[in-house]
């Protein structure tokens, strides 16, 4: 991939040498026609995982575009090249990226961006500098008016609004329970909890079971009080490794045979959903990148656009395209990259924008509007698993339909 | 039957903050400096075990085996190549030095293990002891969750006898003690530092391995018990192993009840907030060269009952 440059080591080993001819090196092929393109991913430290997803997805996602001779943009054809850095999970290194990236690197876009608090902390640089810039932070924080930070994934507070749709429809369930992570993202969970069933006046109660850190280990306590409380169903808001010993902790105790187990995004954002498929027995989990996984389940593809299936089927066929749903994610917004390069006609952050904000943009996800705030309306499931063969077998879709972009509390949009 | 599930759940958490703060005072008392490395040798004999029996297909017991005698040699590696380098150096380059090297040591060896065996999850199985289970007063416990109490037990039991019935365990508490005293009764330093530090490894290693099956391997495993570990040696008294056991078992029921009544917050928050008043009742009770807080607190109260008295 001979376009696609990793310099995370590069610009570092320049700026502690200072050797001239080597910070000449580090500034990039700015030459020629490509149009430079900025990724910022944790390829180190806690979120290193999914980083590295992001950067095989992107490169399978230049390949393709470059395969096929480059983008139409503004009457010429121009090749695409991504200065990517490693942000080390760390909100300083990715502000120091973004800070590169926008001044020295002149990027048109930021591909990827990650975790909340990286969100926020770029969020100044690149409206500054009027970078339009897709981030996988879940904060609703950076959803301002006129905002250059987009995002094809659910903020927070729309997280658990399926599950909450399912328990509001439901006959069996009256009360849920709720275990939510320390920080804004279990606050934001509790507050459309609250919002929910005690002022939009929607069928059904919940009781905060208590908060956790995201390193817990442990959840046995938790298990234990939701076990013994006054409930119906347990919703848990959290993500990555984290759900994964719950879910497999959840199953051992037994407490899925007791009452269903409702996640977010969480649940549907797995790092290896293959490694707790037998503990997934009465699990609902929100699949917004996650139903492409299973989409020749005939249920699942009838959530899923012919024209998502058609492109995903494209995806599937480059080569070295990784097979995961954080993959399928950033290749989403590649994709929305490139309906705006091409659209905008231009490599101006301003116009970028412009294309992107308000026009229904097709990938692999499914039709998605992102609104002035950022923020999409995209296609979700709820889907109930079965894990009893040992694998996390899809049971039903308990809900499906167009995720509303919900980007605070009470809700800003009609739900 | 919460209450009874409450008390099996923190005698679990507990076996294993009581290890992890075990192994790691006995590095901290002898050298007088926490080894900042100890969460990564964690998570290094749980690797060991998923290589040689997930991946290689070998007997769990081998595996068990393996990864305590893996780690072992890799603390004696690093006690005797890195950290021993730095003993004759004056106060503050030694306790930046040691800091700064296990600190380091810790990243590279995570690191390491990202690059070997990836980010992700990692579920390791040993033997059925996962699967299999008991009923206690109509509480599920499973097998592994009992091996753990018992390894925890035996753990203890073991260290007991050495410490209080071998050469070797009498020096580390003498060194513990007054290491100029040792020194001049003639303990060999240099190789009770060695002993020290390979044994926190093998014990830290056999703990992870357990801690890993009963939740999940990552190459940050152990971090979050790090600073609980410093929380438990303070309080059960530095280089003190059965204070780390007696304080990591009430730190692990103390967490298992709190959580009926609290957020994880508030059980965090109060933890420490024991911590600083310890410091403080400390810092009132004891005058300079005291040690022991108990000690201290009973002599006062003698004092005061003698005062009362007269």
């Amino acid at each position: 991939m001979p376009e696609y440059k990793r310099r995370s080591f590069l610009a570092k080993s320049c700026a502690a040498t200072g050797i001239a001819v080597g910070l000449a090196g580090c500034m990039g092929d700015s030459g020629g026609s490509q149009v430079q393109l900025g990724a910022i991913n944790p390829l180190s430290g806690s979120a290193a995982f999914f980083g590295e997803l992001a950067t095989e997805a992107q490169s399978a996602w230049v390949e393709n575009v470059n395969g096929n001779g480059g983008l139409e943009i503004g009457g010429e054809t121009r090749e695409i090249n991504i200065v990517e850095y490693d942000d080390e999970s760390s909100n300083d290194q990715a502000r120091s990226a973004a800070q590169r990236l926008t001044t020295s690197d002149n990027v048109s876009m930021i591909l990827s961006s990650w975790r909340s608090n990286g969100a926020i902390a770029i969020n100044e640089i690149i409206n500054n500098n009027q970078i339009p810039t897709f981030t996988h932070g879940f904060t609703p924080q950076v959803n301002t008016d006129g905002t250059y930070m987009m995002r094809l994934t659910v903020s927070t507070v729309m997280d658990a609004y399926p599950a909450l749709q399912f328990v509001s429809d439901s006959d069996d369930i009256e009360k849920i329970g709720v275990i939510a992570e320390e920080g804004d993202w279990g606050d934001d969970t509790l507050d459309l909890m609250e919002w929910w069933f005690n002022e939009a006046d929607n069928a059904g109660d919940y009781e905060n079971l208590g908060r956790f850190s995201f390193s817990q280990q442990d959840f046995s306590s938790y298990i234990t009080k939701a076990r013994n409380s006054d409930i119906d169903a347990l919703y848990v808001q959290t993500w990555a490794s984290a759900m994964q010993r719950f879910i497999e902790q959840q199953d051992s105790a037994g407490l899925n045979d007791d009452m269903p187990i409702l996640t977010g995004l969480g649940g549907a954002d797995y790092n290896s959903l293959g490694e707790v498929g037998g503990s997934m027995s009465n699990v609902y989990a929100l699949g917004v990148y996650t139903r492409l996984s299973y989409a020749d389940d005939d249920q699942i593809a009838e959530t899923i656009s012919d024209e998502a299936l058609s492109q995903f089927e494209d995806y599937q066929s480059i080569e070295n395209a990784p097979d995961h749903p954080t993959a399928y994610n950033v290749y989403a917004d590649a994709q929305a990259a490139e309906y705006a390069l091409t659209e905008a006609g231009s490599t101006n952050g301003e116009d970028l924008r412009e294309a992107l904000v308000g026009n229904e943009i097709t990938t692999i996800l499914g039709n998605a509007t992102i609104n002035d705030r950022g923020q999409p309306s995209i296609p979700g499931a709820l889907i109930k698993f079965d894990g009893s063969s040992g694998d996390a077998e899809i049971d039903t879709v308990a809900w499906d339909g167009q995720l509303p972009p919900i980007t605070s509390i009470p809700p800003e949009t009609d739900l | 039957m919460v209450l009874l599930e409450s008390l099996i759940n923190g005698l679990i958490q507990g076996s294993i903050f009581a290890v992890f703060a075990a192994s790691f005072t006995i590095i901290f008392g002898v050298m007088d400096i926490p080894n900042m490395g100890h969460a990564a040798l964690f998570a290094g004999g749980a690797y060991v075990f998923y290589q040689l029996v997930n991946l290689t297909g070998l007997p769990w017991i081998v595996g068990l085996i393996g990864a305590v005698l893996a780690i072992a040699v890799l603390g004696a590696v690093v006690e005797k190549t890195l950290l021993s380098r730095l003993y004759g150096r004056k106060e503050s380059e030694y306790v930046f030095g040691v800091i700064l090297v296990t600190i380091g040591l810790a990243r590279i060896l995570e690191r390491g293990y990202a690059q070997i065996w990836g980010h992700a999850p990692k579920y390791i199985e040993l033997g059925n002891l996962q699967e299999n289970s008991v009923q206690v007063s109509g509480t599920s416990v499973s097998h592994l969750e009992l091996v753990v109490i018992a390894f925890a037990v035996a753990n203890f039991a073991f260290l007991y006898w050495l410490i209080n019935y071998t050469d070797t365990g009498l020096s580390l508490q003498a060194i513990v003690q007054n290491r100029e005293l040792a020194i001049m009764r003639g303990i060999n330093v240099d190789r009770v530092f060695l002993i020290a530090f390979t044994l926190g490894a093998a014990m830290i290693a056999a703990a992870g391995v357990l801690n890993a099956a009963m939740f999940t391997l990552e190459p940050t495993l152990g971090f979050s018990l790090l600073i609980k570990a410093f929380i438990i040696v303070i309080l059960g008294g530095i280089g003190r192993v059965m204070g780390a056991m007696v304080a990591g078992y009430a730190l692990g029921l103390y967490e298992a009840f709190a959580v009926l009544y609290l957020s994880s917050y508030y059980i965090y928050a109060s933890e420490f907030a024991v911590l600083i008043a310890f410091f403080l009742l400390k810092a009132i009770v004891l005058s300079e060269g005291e040690d022991s807080l108990i000690a201290g607190l009973k002599e006062r109260a003698t004092s005061l009952r003698q005062g009362v008295a007269e």
